[in-house]
Order: structure tokens, then sequence, then C-alpha cells
């Protein structure tokens, strides 16, 4: 028996004491504290206060306690009152996909106990402690300061966060997240909190193996062990072809895989799927299963995949759903069976006998007689790393069966996606399979793949037995998406006046064993970089090429990172190159608005792109911001002789979702009572966009936000939506959401009109949910509206519906900056100024938007500096976790950070709204770049920009 | 895995010697760790009810308890400003309140800002083991890779002139160099993969490995610049 203070209360418990504290605690009921490393001690998920001192509960014993004060942050709320740490974090828009938003609570409250005053470095101190994925650390020093203010003068005195459009109330406005006070107090809204007593435990066996065929696998053994109810392999799974990234179907992606295969494709593929009564008899099961290996020789990069000769990845049947060529058979006849089938749904340039999984190659203009005439041209290649999401909350599914359907709950960007692909698999139609998309814990992109729903779907599908799957830290390196690691060779043309005059962008991309997200992905390379460029002669190859690197698939900005990291360190060299300064090159080249975007029609994601002009651009703004706000053109110099500095920049631009091919829907119902419930089918990923809907219905409607509620994500009451990704919230979603309020706002006024017999024209909607008559004064409030609607002899529920698909873009804009310290001696670098300037439109939840804005230019720091997935020659990762791989934590945060929304306002965004996240991951590596170039002369073409690279381009070693 | 709460220093000595799968467990952030040392069958011999965590000034020596966090340094009054330097650049604040001294010392780890910082000092550990307790050069200790005897204490001089540097990719990985001068002239490196070095010649003539800190000429190079970068700082 364990006896110790729990929160105030003491506690006696016979759970196993040489159990995990952090086990413990959930178990006992303490939901805030999580676990995001495996007990790495990392992430400080785990944290808890012991004896008034952080510690990790993961690397913490129960019986270590006995007799011990124990503090989570379930102690910080009473009832319904969050504590004013929690209040600022959300005010402060930190509180996002929020995983281990309660432990930081904890933590800031406990910093605070010891000293109210706190500094900017003692709150740093504090965060020390814990890993931020999505948010940056920024705002977390505003919510500090806001608590101060408050206790000093019993009222917040900085603000939240801008404001725009004043005319209106709740959009524009720093208003907090909805969900926000659920996030930061640890309820159960994650995917683990649903996960009933008495589940069955889903564990996989995974290939040692880069390449390999399976010879022979026995699992009669685990199968006859005691608690297993089944064992999955290539052998019994259903011979069900698929591809695991959700995307809108006919996907641009080769389906190329089965839930197991015959040969695997990568250390970390799946061999088997054991389904066990629990954890010990699931990995007991796992190790009793014999399989035969023949090994083959890996392909790890492009260089090798490019290869005379170079050993095949997929040598398979190859099938087209459309558009075969006419010599498929021939090209089949030298098919391995045992490497099973690609199926493309349509044509993409790929040629698997040669390692090719996708291509696309277009453009605009004489690129050849725009080098031939220019005053220089600049030809470089540049290279990214494999980067790795790294969600807090690894992937995560809970399947169970009710009422003879298939339930999950999950942890998804696109629950619409996964029905589909859990239904193709178990083979049942659509209305079989219930997706319920819980909070989401991080996402990032790597959520977009369905990368564990579909095996623990049909486990649970074919035993009857809910299932619970949980992948390990480790797992999430090896078996999970990454950035796709890139080559790309940019050869740029330009006059001695600084005009651009011809770009070519040569992008090779690395897959991986499977080709998720093969074009679209890499195409953003180009499809989001050139664009941008007011230049005749542009024209991109493109080819994507299957290797037995750890899966690739989507992540924040897609290719466009990479492709900013080569194109605009390219501009810079070639500004040199012509004597010219790079600002003015970049002004000089840039787009406006208007401006007719020819370059769009070779840039279609397997398609002919639609040529539009550009929309609202706050580029130039941002660019002449953001010079003036770092100095640019004045040298600073350090005091110490060891350090030099330099100063970069990038201009950048992304999507607001794919225009002709996303679609959105969303339902408003106004209730018996006046109050409403929003249906959106998007999927909140802790980025607001349940707040964006919520604000809209306040907005609309003139209503409380305590009289809405935003049910998203649940492919059972809400409507079909693509998803989350490629920015699509804001603007897909979003404007569905506002197509249904409109819908509703017009049928309550023509209820009105038949309630009151007025004419439409005289009533009008106010505060605080009433229609009012602008000719007779009369009010007719909305639970009076409703109730009669709803009585007996009324006309029914009032609903809005509302759709979004458009063929126009609202493409978000900007501009980062950065000042960096490089130690000419040992090569450290510290990043000493970032500024990060965006223009998003309207943006409906500044405070989120900044937050975002910080942690995605933190993300991009990361990948720019020091994330880096390093393989063996057989394929083995290296770094497998948080310590060897490298996230960026506060100490890595830029000493001044700033995040500036231009105020643009679009056309075609909700109430002018774009999209925000995704664009501010592309600045960071090519200002980071051509900052270090412009301290100490070198030039680093490849992520990560380390120290080491730095001294050897300095001839230093 | 199996815990025992001994009640003497000489009953978990016995345990450990008698046990190769056995471990001590003071802090838990190294031993609990993942991939850490303990599995389930090892015998976790606790030894926090054993040992102080105290820090005292004796004379001109420091006496730091193995039980001490490495945030106990940090916020030790009497503790040099170097020592506080390499033990907050150990870990984040959570596990500088759970990680001890006692149990860096006995991981060795070629990854440790401290022991590198220690060692230049000067300093001593007094240990328990089979004739009982008795103290030795903490350079000693670290030659001899270490032994199953238990750290009681570190001794630390509080008058030496230590300038020490941690080169790593970023604030929370694995270093690949530690390094740590004393206005004597000692020079005391950890360096990943490689392990300990115990002066620039050494330094120079060390067999450097490549990983994923850093290549084997990255490493032979920045060891020897940081030397050089230290020399200077602490004769200033």
């Amino acid at each position: 028996m364990t006896v110790f203070t729990l929160n105030g209360k003491r506690i006696e418990t016979s759970l196993d004491m040489t159990m995990r504290l952090r086990d413990a605690l959930y178990r006992l009921g303490c939901t805030s504290v999580r676990d995001s490393d495996d007990a790495e001690g990392f992430t400080g998920s785990d944290v808890v206060i012991m004896d008034g001192k952080l510690r990790s509960s993961n690397l913490t014993l129960l019986y270590q306690v006995q007799g011990h004060e124990i503090r989570t942050a379930e102690s910080l709320r009473h009832g319904q009152q969050l504590n004013d740490v929690q209040e600022a974090m959300i005010a402060a828009g930190v509180v996002q996909s929020a995983y281990n938003s309660p432990t930081v609570a904890l933590i800031l409250t406990w910093l605070l106990e010891r000293k109210a005053d706190a500094t900017r470095h003692d709150v740093d101190e504090a965060l020390s402690s814990v890993f931020i994925r999505d948010a940056g650390y920024e705002h977390f020093h505003l919510a500090v300061q806001l608590v101060q203010e408050k206790r000093r003068y019993g009222e917040y005195r900085t603000k939240t966060g801008p404001s725009f459009r004043d005319g209106l109330k709740y959009i524009g406005k720093p208003t907090g997240k909805v969900d926000g006070r659920a996030l930061v107090s640890g309820e159960k809204v994650f995917v683990e909190d649903k996960v009933e007593e008495g589940a069955y435990v889903l564990a996989v066996l995974r290939s040692p193996f880069a390449m390999a065929y399976i010879t022979s696998i026995d699992t009669s053994r685990a199968e006859a062990l005691e608690g297993v109810e089944c064992v999955i392999t290539h052998l019994n799974c259903p011979d069900i072809y698929y591809m695991q990234a959700g995307q809108g179907e006919p996907e641009p992606s080769p389906y190329d895989r089965r839930l197991m295969n015959r040969k695997v494709r990568h250390v970390g593929d799946r061999v088997a799927a054991v389904v066990a009564v629990d954890r010990k008899t699931a990995e007991k099961a796992l190790s009793l299963i014999d399989v035969a290996y023949e090994p083959l020789s890996p392909v790890l990069s492009v260089e090798d995949a490019m290869a005379e000769g170079a050993p095949l990845v997929h040598n398979g049947k190859v099938e087209y759903v459309s558009g075969a060529p006419s010599d498929l058979d021939q090209y089949n006849s030298t098919a391995d069976e045992r490497d099973g089938k690609v199926i493309y749904q349509f044509p993409l340039h790929g040629d698997i006998r040669h390692n090719i999984a996708a291509g696309a190659h277009g453009g605009i203009g004489d690129v050849e007689k725009a080098f031939r005439e220019a005053d220089a041209v600049v030809e470089e290649t540049y290279r990214t790393s494999q980067v790795q999401c790294t969600p807090l909350e690894p992937h995560v599914c809970y399947s169970l069966m009710e009422n003879g359907r298939l339930v999950l709950h999950c942890s998804t960007q696109v629950p619409y996606h996964v029905r589909r692909i859990v239904a193709k698999i178990c083979q049942i139609p659509e209305n079989r399979v219930h997706v319920v998309k819980e909070r989401v814990g991080g996402g990032y992109g790597s959520k977009q793949d369905i990368l564990v729903e579909d095996l623990c779907g049909y486990a649970t599908w074919i035993t009857g037995k809910p299932v619970y799957y949980r992948n390990s830290r480790e797992e999430e390196f090896i078996a999970n998406s990454t950035r796709h690691p890139m080559r790309l060779t940019v050869k740029m043309a330009g006059k001695k006046d600084g005009t651009i005059t011809g770009i070519y962008m040569d992008v090779r991309a690395n897959t991986g064993p499977y080709g998720n997200h093969c074009l679209t992905v890499p195409m953003n390379a180009s499809s989001k970089t050139l664009p941008l460029f007011k230049v005749d002669n542009m024209y991109y190859d493109l080819n994507t090429y299957y290797s037995n690197i750890p899966p690739a698939g989507a992540y924040q900005g897609y290719g466009a990172p990479k492709g900013y990291f080569a194109i605009m360190s390219c501009m810079d060299e070639l500004a040199h190159k012509l004597g010219v300064d790079s600002l003015e090159m970049a002004l000089k080249n840039v787009v406006d608005e208007g401006y007719m975007l020819e370059i769009l029609k070779g840039l279609g994601e397997g398609r002919e792109g639609n040529v539009v002009p550009v929309g609202s651009c706050g580029v130039k703004e941002a660019l002449r911001k953001g010079a003036e706000m770092i100095g640019w053109g004045h040298r600073e110099v350090s005091d110490d002789p060891d350090w030099a500095i330099g100063k970069g920049f990038a201009m950048i631009q992304q999507g607001s979702g794919l225009p002709g091919l996303d679609q959105a829907n969303a339902q408003c119902k106004l209730l018996p009572d006046g109050s409403f419930v929003l249906l959106s089918g998007g999927a909140d990923i802790g980025t607001g966009l349940d707040t964006i809907s919520a604000k809209i219905v306040c907005e609309l409607m003139c209503v409380d936000p305590s009289r809405v509620t935003v049910v998203s994500g649940d492919t059972d009451s809400c409507l079909f939506d693509t998803g989350a990704y490629a920015s699509s919230g804001t603007y897909f979603s979003g404007n569905a959401s506002l197509n249904a309020v409109k819908d509703l706002k017009a049928k309550v006024l023509a209820e009105a009109v038949l309630q009151l017999g007025e004419e439409v024209d005289d009533l009008e909607l106010r505060a605080p949910g009433e229609v009012h008559s602008k000719r007779t004064d009369r009010v007719l409030g909305y639970a009076k509206l409703s109730h009669d609607a709803l009585a007996g002899d009324g006309r029914g529920a009032i609903i809005g519906t509302g759709s979004f698909a458009t063929a126009n873009s609202a493409i978000p804009y900007g501009a980062h900056f950065a000042q960096v310290a490089v130690n000419r001696r040992t090569g450290e670098i510290k990043v000493q100024k970032f500024y990060a300037l965006q223009d998003a439109g309207t943006p409906i939840n500044p405070e989120l938007a900044l937050c975002q804005m910080y942690g995605a230019a933190m993300k991009s720091i990361g990948h720019t500096l020091y994330e880096d997935m390093v393989l063996d020659k057989d394929g083995r990762c290296l770094s497998a976790d948080f310590t060897d791989y490298g996230v960026p934590m506060v100490g890595e945060a830029p000493e001044d950070f700033k995040a500036v929304l231009i105020d643009v306002d679009d056309q075609y965004g909700p109430f002018g709204a774009k999209s925000i996240s995704e664009i501010a991951t592309n600045g960071a590596a090519p200002a980071i770049a051509n900052a270090i170039y412009d301290a100490v002369g070198v030039r680093v073409r490849s992520w990560p920009i380390t120290p080491e690279k730095i001294l050897h381009e300095m001839g230093k070693f | 895995m199996h815990i025992l709460k001994a009640k003497t220093l000489g009953e978990a000595y016995e345990a450990r010697t008698g046990n190769a799968d056995a471990l001590y467990l003071s802090g838990g952030s190294e031993v609990l760790r993942k991939g850490g040392r303990a599995g389930e069958e090892t015998l976790v011999i606790d030894l926090t009810d054993l040992l102080s965590g105290g820090i005292s000034k004796e004379g001109d020596m420091l006496v730091v308890g193995a039980l001490a966090s490495f945030q106990d340094l940090v916020e030790a009054p009497d503790a040099p400003s170097w020592l506080r330097k390499a033990a907050h650049g150990m870990a984040s604040l959570s596990l500088r309140m759970q990680a001890t001294v006692g149990g860096q010392i006995a991981s060795l780890r070629d990854d440790s800002y401290l022991i590198p910082a220690l060692l230049a000092a000067g300093s001593r550990v007094r240990v328990w083991g089979k004739e009982g307790g008795h103290e030795l050069m903490l350079l000693d200790y670290v030659r001899r890779g270490g032994c199953d005897c238990i750290i009681t204490h570190v001794v630390i001089p509080c008058t030496a002139r230590v300038a020490l540097k941690r080169i790593a990719r970023f604030s929370s990985s694995h270093s690949a160099l530690s390094i740590a001068l004393a206005s004597d002239g000692g020079c005391h490196a950890a360096v990943k993969g490689s392990g300990y070095a115990h002066s620039r010649g050494a330094l120079e003539t060390m067999e450097y490995v490549d990983d994923i800190t850093g290549s084997a000429a990255y490493k032979r190079y920045i060891a020897l610049e940081c030397a050089d970068i230290l020399a200077k700082e602490v004769d200033a």
C-alpha cells in the first residue's frame, strides 16, 4: 500500500509500487499528467510537483512518493473556476493543441508562488522543462505578465493581441478559445481518455531490415499464448491496396501498400500485429512470432534511388484506374509478385522500375533563352533533411464495436478520409463506420495520414473487441510521416539592375517506402514558390523517388519550406553576384495585386491549374516593415571579435486550401431555447477552427459565445469536410460555417416574418439574440421563435446548411527576417532576432494567429539548425528520441522574437481571412542561411546548418 | 524491477556486489530513464534514506552530499560560479531538481558537463565500499571507470578557478564535448563516444569517433579550439 498526499488529499493505493508514478496518477484520475516521451525526461508533459519541487513523474516509481506530497494540475481548478494562470494562458493564445498545457499551467503557477515578480529569465528557466511544439514559447511570457498585472491592478493592462475590423464584435478580436478551458485544465478530451477498462491492446512487430522479403512467418506460438485474440500478418490481412495519406479522392498518390506486406520496405515497417488482453501479453506474443527474412540492399537517398541498376523498392505489378499507358503489359512483364501492386488513380509520371513514384514538369516562357541573355546566372544545389513532426500526443486510436458499427476515436486531421479508408480495408460501407475526432494533441500534418487507424479499426472489426493502439515515441520516429528529404537545384538568372529573368528548379524528393503525398508535398516546393516571382521565364522538373528510409508524408508547409530554402538562398546568391541589394531585388521581382499568375497553369496537382490574378497581397509591406524593424543595411558589430553578426530574410507565401479540390460543409441549428449548435465537418486540431465557427455564429446571429456550441469532426453528426490540411481550415471550413450561418439567418428571418407578420426587409437580428422590427419596434426572441417553430403546429426545426468549394485563392504572404551571431572559432550560432511578418487577411483569432506564427517559426528554426533523423548505412534511425533528434526548446528561441500581422482584407476569405500557420514554416531556413552568409561569408546549403558544417565550409578542419 | 530499500550502506553495498544486475537509485533520472539500465529483473537499491543531500562548507572545501540535486548546486550560496554554471548546464529545471550529483558521477557519462568541471577543480569523492568509508581523488575514480562502491559525498575546492564550455547542437541534447580548464593548467574533457581526456595533450592523441553529435574531425578540432579559448579565459 502506498500512502501519499495528492492535491491536498490523503491517498492510499494498492497499485503496484514499482509502477511509474505517471501511470499511477493517471489511473487515480489525474488525466492532466501526460506522457509524451516514454520516460525520456524531455518533454515535461509528465511533470508534477513533489514536496514543492518539480519532478518528472515518469522518472519516479510509485513507492518513492510514500509519505510525500504530490501536486498536479488538477489542483489548479476549483469547480468551474480556473486559476489565474490558466485564464491568462487562454487569453495569451498559448493553449492550442495543448497536450501539456495543464502541466505548463502547473509549472507557471508554482513559479509565481515562489516568485511573484518572476522575470523573463525566470519564466525561461521554468519553461526549460517543457517542449512546446505548437505555440512556441513567446506568449507564455505574456501569460505570466497578464497574471502579474491582474494580481497587481485587478485587470490585464497589456493587450492579449491586436484587434482588427472595428465594425465587428468577435471576428478579429482576441477573445480566447472555445475549448481552452477544457484543454488547460486537463479534462478528458484526448483519445487515451476515452479508453475503457478492459480494452484490448494492439502491438506491432516491426521490421529490423530496411528492405527484405518475408520468406516465412510462424505465428502459432503467439496465437497459443493465453490472452492473445488474434495475430495479423501479410498472410491473413485483406488483399486491399490503399495508401495512408488523407487526401481528396481520387488521390494523387499511388495505392502501394496493404495493411501488411510480404516485402518490408523500411526499418520499422509492419510485419505483424497482435491483439491481446493487455500490453504485457501483446509484447510477449510479439516475441513469439518467428519470422525469416531475405534481406535486400537498401536504397537510402535520392542518389541511391536514381543510380543505374539500383535495387527497386517497388517492383510489383502497376495498375491504373484511369489513363493506363498502352505498353503497360510490357512494363509489367518484369514485375515480381512478392512486391504486390502499385495502383495509380491516374498517371503521375511514375516509373517504379526506376524507383520513381511520381513526377511533374511545367513552366512558362523560355528559361534557356533567359539564361543565355542574363548578366549573371547562379546554379546551386540545396538539400533538406528528414524532419519529424513530433506531436506531443503520439499517433493513437481507440476502436470498438457499437450496435454492429465500427466506432473509432481518433486523433486525426482527416476524419472523413479515416472513415473512407477504414471502410475500404474492412470491406464495409461507410455507414458502418463512425469516426469521432477527439481533441488532437498536435498534428502538424502527420495526422493527415491514416497511420494507425487502419490497423486498429481492422483489428476491432475482425475481433469484435475494443482495441487501443498508441505509438511509442520511437515508433513515432521510425514509422510515422516525416518531411520528405529533398535535393533542389535552382538556376536563376538576372540583369544588372536586379531584374530576375529566369528561374529553373530541379526538385528530387525522397518519399521513402510508400508514396504518401509523393506528388503533392514535393510539388509545393515549386507551386508555392514560383508564383511569388514576377518572372516571365520559369520552369520546374520534379521527380519523387521511393527509398527505404522511414516514411515521408505531410508536415506543416508541405514542400514549401524546402522550396523556399532553395529559391530564396539562390536569390541571395544571385544578388551578391550582381552586386545588388537582395531586399531591393525581392521588392523588384515580387508579385503585386492583380498580376496574372500564368505559372499556375503548370502547377496543378496532377491536373492543369487555374490561371488567376494575385489577390490581396501584403508581401511588400511585410518586406518593408521587416527591413525597418531589423535595420536592414546596417551592419551590427559584436563586442567579442570571435562573434560575427549577419542579417538575412525571405519573402514567402502559401495557400489557403486547395481551390478546385477541397470542399467543406457545415450546419447550424437553432435549439428550442434559442441557443445554437454549429456542426462543422472541419477538424480543429488545436488551431482554433471551432472558435472561428463559434465567432461566426456570434457575429451574424448577435449572440454571446455562451449561447454557441461547436461540434466538429464527428462523421455521424457533421457533414463532409476534406480535412484540416493545406491550410484549408479558416478558408474552407470557415467559409462553410459562414454559409451555414447565413442560411440559418435567412431561415430565422423567414420564420420571424411568419410569426410577426412583418416584411423581411423591416427585420434585423440584434443582441442579445432576438429579431427586431425596425418598423414596429416589436421584438421576437430566438427562444420564442424556435419554440413556436417546434410546436405541434410549427413549421419544424430551423437549420442552416452551408457548403464551400471555390476556384478562388486566398493566398497569405509574408516576410521573415533573421539576425544571427556566428562564432568564427566554434561555429556556434545564435539567432539574436527573428521577425515574422505575415499577411493573414483578417486574423479571426489574432492571439492564436500570433502563437501559431511563433510555433511555426520555431519549427522552422528547428529544421534549419537542429533537427535531423540520422540513419546508419542499414537504414536504422540513430536519433529516434527527442534528445538525439534535436527539437528546439526555449533555450533555442530567438532572443528578440516578434510576430507581426500585416492588415490586409481578402475578398474571398470569411470576413477577409486567409490561412496563417503553414506559411510561417517557410521563412526561417533561407533567412537564417542568408544571415549566416552575411556574418561569416560561407554558405551551408543543407539542413541542418550545424556549427560543424559552418566550420567545415570555413576550412577549419 | 525489484526494489531494495537498504537499511545501511553496508547492506546496500553487499546487495550490489552480489548481483551483477543490480543498480543504485538516487534521483532516478538516469536509472529510470528510457533506455536506462533498469530492466524487468533489475534489483534497484534505493539509497535515498541512506545518503545526504546537504551542502556545507568545510574550510575552503564545499562538501556536497551525494543526493544533492543539480539545482541544489545552482542555488547553493557557497558554490563557486563555475560550479553553478556547470550544474545549470546539465539539464532542464525539472531534471535539475531530480538528478543528483552522486548519480551523475556514478554514471560517468561521456557527455557530462559537471564531471569535467569537478575534475578540473581537483575534487575528491567520499565513497563507501569494501573497507567502509574512504576518500579518493575524483580523477582516480574516473580513471578507474567507477566502482561498485557508493558515493556519499563530493568534496570540491572552492578556491579553484575553472573555466568551462559545453558544445552541443542544442540546449537539451547530448554534448559533443564538455571541457573544463583550471588555473593550475589542468584540462579535463568528456568527449561523446570517446570518454575522458585529462590533459590538452590527451586531446591531441585521443581517438575521436563519428556519431550523431559530430564527426571525429569536428570533435578533434573543437576540443583543441575550446581548450585554447578556455586557457585564455581562465588566465584572465
